[in-house]
């Protein structure tokens, strides 16, 4: 009996000492389909109104890659009642920020205004979920914006096409194999009506959700999103959803890519399955305890003690369908990549074999935790949040308990997980190169 | 009885006031009534050690966030400039109490984050860990150990950082605007460079951190879950036994301002951007009452989608982004209008800024624009009060120099004052544009006249030195006459005519990598290299008309830029063919290079300058070669030297090459030479598609 009552103790003290997250919210659907969620908090007087459309690259077909990027950018050039060029000075004017972005899984846009101009910020996003102006000015515009945005990001950036060259390695059914920026070749070939097609079949309320946080009041707020959002009509047309099934990687893909860079980068790239999953949870758990903080193993290994790094990171690759654990290193001037690999696999070498200790499991739980709530220092990130996680796991409460799905992988979950997923027969591995003459 | 029917729907329209059918979406909807922003209250203790100590309580989040800034004068530090902020960084890595292994650890083991730089120590965590948080912060500033192999391994991950800092145009052309603007013995003229962080020694950190790292220099702000009485009580505990001591207050010269418009520009050869600064010194108060008119004026001038920007980038496409900043400061504020634009519009961009600077100084400024300009300060401000360390910032701020408490709680309403007479007054008085410095990294030879119209031109190097020119005793040549004494020198003209086919093997290391390079090239445009490393062969070709290469997707045919590249190496004779592939060959001057005079041949195409050449002006061997490959991020040059010639069936070629690219050299070794063994064309043409190989 004692015993029993000790247990229950310990476990009550550690369930309180874990950070409370108690963001409040409302949500509701509008008749067409539209997801609101509404969350107050009136320590700034501003407000963030986030619309995230559940279309991302993954939606794009094979010859139109880079299609919902470039939409992305339509999105600004103008509505029925916005002419063209005012979007950006119309958020300015009223005191505000916006802007938006484009991934494998959806398009976010979200402007952040004074709390006064909250209705200023829905009426513009309503105008353009409602009536944006595809016409060819804005297409060919934003076409050369479009192809400069991708000269700027990933020939100009150092390892700029690290993604690319890393998803088209590993993926060769999934349309994960191309990344959001696409290819400017099919940049140059998505014509005006295709654009009006995709508007009208992503671009509609039952595909999106609307989150608003700040200095609101919640009814007055209600009636507002009614007023602007209500009276866009439903998608008609089946949201086209990739059905395609990446099959398991058999054998091992390596790589060498020749780019502008000083310093040479080795990515390691391993599948791994799809966020919300069990297995996600503890691979990413596993990335805390590999790259968390500058005690974590390959930190102090890599950059700390034997100085063969200048950076090291690793990424769990977040995404709706099964994505990629990732683990990506620059090498010090003089030091190689083959000597930058070693180090790294006798890191995966050693989470394979040996179980973590209490000591390193406890940290790399603390870390987490104290990484989930700083997570929410602002109404715009909340907004995001919110949206994000209804979109994604259809429950918009996870901004408040997803730390308790981190908080359930056990030490042996972690070593499990590194030794069914960080195989070398499922892995690719890229080597990137300082450019030599004649390339 | 009908009527009211009619009367009760009637009434349910006017309370359904607001239903989507009654919204008129062409009418832009109106504010609501200005919000009150308010700047959060917070708490400010002397300690007895002279501490100051500021409370800042969000409950927010069970957060705390730490910042602990030393409030001292800028230091000169000569010989050693960035001693002092190793001096920072190197506190963290170690006290008489822990190491950094046990500092690492500690700090992760409560998830937080502690990082410390030569100005101040800052921490960001849990709240329920703020006295362990507050502990080690403590001893990382009360007892620093200054560890000997964690200095060196700081010095080389800066010198790594500033090396790849080195090549970008816009780290040098801040390096010179601020040698000139300043001069060299004012501290903000000084500039880090990787030997003079080599010099920091550990005593000298010591010396530092002694002298500046004391108490009454401290201002600590605590932002976040905490409340006063607690965290007064843990500060004293901890920081307590931490004496005060008398810290140096230099005074400098005050920064007298250039005589004149001036122009400085380091020469980038390749560059097709001028990377140019428009700026001034700015003397500046943070007290002034003209420090608000200044931002506001400054966000008409160059705030982003204002004037600087729909001048230069929407209106003339000279550029993606053109902008200005400006700043007060105790010693000297700073101006700086930026921009990156094409060589041909140097002088049209310089004009047109300018043309700004003049415009706001001599007309008043729209009140439309005013209003967009206060809105978008006003606004910016109030989203930047969410975040703890912002408040913190401004909470530090208002102490060190001395500002009126209640400075940042009438922000709002100083920058609703501003009247276009005020921002006309500040634009006058402090934009002096004729003696404004223009500060450009771009082609001397495209743009070095165009910016004479704007001022006497001074060259400089890429490290703030002036470039002086020396005068050649080598006589002036044609480019085809120095051909000419280097076809002579390692060959002969008839031996270079029966010159039929080479087969040029090299070896190399890359990155501790074996590489082999096989190049062959065949009379007169084909040509074919093999490059293997790693059990992987890269291959690239040129019959002659097309280039191909392969790549992970497959054989590619090359294009554009890339087909140019090939198409320029492809002479098997260069000098006698050059003009046959689209290219002109120009003598371009002499340069030093390696303590031997060269001359300098440049050869340019339709689309620019890819390659130049040098030769030695006493033997004519070739010294160098330099070739450029553009990218969106500017010219990216190539260079390889060339060292012991040695004769390969009766042509003399160099047998050692170094080559250098972004900051990376490595050595390459040519094995063997052979030439006139009847190479096939087959080899210069596309292999047909390969099959996928088997790791795939």
């Amino acid at each position: 009996m004692k015993t029993l009552h000790v247990f229950i103790l310990l476990v009550l003290v550690t369930t309180l000492a874990l950070g409370q997250v108690n963001i409040r919210f409302e949500q509701f659907d509008l008749p067409n389909g539209l997801h609101v969620i509404l969350h107050q908090d009136r320590s700034a007087p501003i407000v963030s109104q986030v619309v995230a459309y559940h279309v991302g690259s993954k939606n794009e077909l094979p010859d139109r890659t880079g299609f919902a990027h470039f939409f992305e950018h339509l999105m600004f050039e103008g509505s029925t009642h916005i002419p063209r060029g005012e979007f950006q000075k119309m958020v300015q004017n009223a005191g505000g920020n916006l802007n938006a972005f484009t991934s494998f899984d959806q398009t976010v846009y979200f402007i952040t205004v004074p709390s006064n101009q909250l209705e200023l910020a829905m009426w513009m996003e309503s105008e353009r979920m409602l009536q944006l102006k595809v016409d060819s000015v804005g297409v060919e515009t934003q076409r050369g914006v479009v192809k400069e945005e991708r000269k700027q990001s990933l020939d100009n950036r150092p390892y700029g096409s690290l993604l690319e060259k890393t998803m088209e390695n590993s993926f060769k059914v999934h349309p994960y194999r191309w990344t959001p920026i696409g290819s400017v070749q099919y940049i140059d070939k998505a014509a005006i009506d295709e654009f009006y097609q995709f508007y009208k079949s992503f671009y509609v309320p039952n595909n999106a959700c609307l989150a608003i946080a700040g200095d609101i009041d919640i009814p007055r707020t209600k009636e507002l999103v009614t007023k602007y959002y209500g009276d866009i009509p439903r998608g008609s047309s089946e949201i086209f959803r990739p059905k395609e099934v990446e099959p398991p990687q058999k054998a091992e893909v390596r790589d060498t890519v020749f780019d502008n860079i000083q310093l040479p980068a080795v990515i390691l790239a391993y599948h791994m399955p799809a966020q919300g999953t069990k297995d996600y949870y503890a691979l990413s758990m596993l990335t805390t305890l590999l790259s968390g903080g500058e005690s974590s193993r390959l930190t102090k290994r890599l950059v700390d003690k034997d100085k063969l790094a200048l950076a090291v990171q690793a990424i769990p690759l977040s995404l709706e369908d099964p994505g990629l654990f990732i683990a990506f290193a620059i090498a010090n001037f003089g030091r190689t990549l083959p000597e930058v690999e070693k180090v790294i696999q006798e890191e995966i070498d050693r989470v394979q074999k040996d179980l973590i200790s209490e000591k390193d499991f406890q940290k790399i739980r603390n870390q987490r935790e104290s990484e989930f709530i700083q997570k929410n220092s602002t109404v715009q990130g909340k907004a995001m949040q919110l949206a994000n996680y209804y979109l994604f796991f259809g429950d918009a409460n996870l901004i408040n308990g997803e730390i308790d799905r981190f908080m359930q992988v056990t030490r042996e979950d972690v070593r499990r997980v590194a030794q069914q997923y960080l195989r070398n027969e499922s892995r690719t591995v890229l080597y990137y190169l300082p450019k030599v003459q004649g390339q | 009885m009908k009527r009211i029917p009619v009367l009760v729907l009637a009434a349910l329209c006017v309370l359904a006031g607001e239903t989507a059918a009654q919204l008129d979406r062409s009418k832009i909807p109106p504010p609501g009534p200005a919000p009150a922003a308010s700047f959060p209250e917070y708490d400010l203790v002397t300690m007895p050690n002279g501490m100051r100590v500021i409370i800042v309580r969000n409950t927010e989040l069970p957060t705390v966030t730490i910042r602990l800034l030393i409030d001292r004068e800028p230091v000169l530090e000569k010989e050693t400039v960035g001693a002092l902020d190793l001096t920072g960084q190197l506190m963290r890595c170690g006290t008489t109490k822990r190491t950094k292994d046990q500092l690492d650890e500690e700090i992760d083991a409560i998830g937080a984050e502690i990082s410390a730089s030569g100005t101040s120590v800052s921490a960001n965590g849990l709240s329920r860990h703020t006295e362990k948080i507050l502990a080690l912060l403590a001893d990382i500033t009360l007892r620093p150990s200054f560890p000997k192999d964690e200095l060196s391994k700081l010095v080389m991950q800066t010198q790594s950082a500033l090396k790849m800092r080195a090549t970008e145009p816009d780290a040098i052309v801040d390096v010179v605007r601020k040698k000139v603007l300043y001069g060299e013995s004012h501290p903000y003229g000084e500039v880090e460079s990787e030997a003079s962080v080599g010099r920091a020694t550990v005593a000298q950190c010591r010396k530092l951190y002694g002298t500046y790292f004391k108490p009454n220099a401290a201002i600590m702000a605590v932002v976040g879950d905490v409340d006063k009485k607690n965290v007064v009580s843990l500060v004293g505990k901890y920081f307590g036994g931490w004496k005060k001591g008398k810290i140096p207050t230099p005074n400098y010269p005050a920064v007298a301002p250039l005589p004149g418009r001036t122009v400085a520009l380091v020469d980038r050869p390749s560059s097709v951007q001028s990377v140019m600064r428009v700026a001034q010194g700015v003397p500046l108060l943070r007290t002034s009452p003209d420090v608000t008119p200044v931002k506001v004026m400054n966000t008409i001038l160059g705030g982003g989608g204002f004037r600087l920007f729909l001048n230069l980038r929407e209106k003339h496409s000279f550029t993606y982004g053109a902008y200005s900043s400006m700043g007060p400061d105790e010693l000297i504020g700073a101006f700086a209008a930026s921009t990156s634009v094409r060589n041909s519009v140097t002088d049209s961009a310089l004009t047109e800024i300018f043309s700004e600077i003049n415009r706001i100084r001599d007309e008043e400024v729209t009140a439309a624009e005013l209003d967009r300009a206060k809105n978008s300060l006003s606004g910016g401000f109030v989203q930047s009060l969410e975040t703890a360390g912002t408040v913190a910032n401004y909470a530090i701020e208002m102490e060190r120099f001395d500002l009126p408490k209640d400075y940042y709680k009438t922000y709002l309403q100083r920058v609703a004052a501003v009247n276009p007479k005020d921002v006309q007054r500040v634009a006058r008085q402090y934009l002096t544009p004729d003696k404004m410095l223009v500060a450009v990294v771009g082609s001397a030879k495209d743009v070095k006249e165009k910016l004479a119209a704007f001022g006497p031109v001074t060259l400089y190097d890429e490290e703030g030195k002036k470039v002086v020119e020396k005068p050649t005793t080598a006589p002036a040549l044609s480019a085809d006459e120095i051909f000419g004494r280097y076809i002579e020198r390692t060959g002969g003209k008839e031996k270079y005519a029966a010159l039929k086919d080479r087969t040029v093997e090299m070896s190399g290391k890359i990155q501790g990598m074996d590489m082999k390079v096989k190049l062959v090239q065949k009379a007169p445009t084909k040509l074919y290299q093999e490059m293997a490393m790693m059990g992987m062969v890269q291959k690239t070709g040129y019959d002659g008309t097309k280039g191909w290469a392969s790549s992970p997707m497959g054989m590619q045919d090359l294009e554009g830029d890339q087909l140019d590249a090939m198409k320029f190496e492809s002479p098997i004779d260069l000098y006698s063919q050059y003009k046959d592939v689209g290219l002109k060959a120009e003598a371009t001057g002499t340069k030093e290079i390696k303590g031997k005079e060269c001359y300098e041949v440049t050869f340019s195409s339709a689309s620019g300058s890819p390659m130049r050449h040098y030769f030695d002006t006493k033997d004519f061997l070739k010294v160098r070669e330099v070739s450029v490959r553009q990218s969106p991020r500017g010219a990216i040059e190539t260079v390889t030297d060339l060292s012991d010639y040695k004769d390969f069936g009766g042509y003399l070629m160099s047998s050692k090459m170094e080559q250098t690219v972004m900051g990376q050299s490595f050595a390459i070794t040519v094995d063997k030479c052979a030439v006139n063994t009847g190479v096939p064309d087959s080899i210069f043409v596309k292999p047909a598609a390969a099959p996928a190989p088997a790791t795939k």
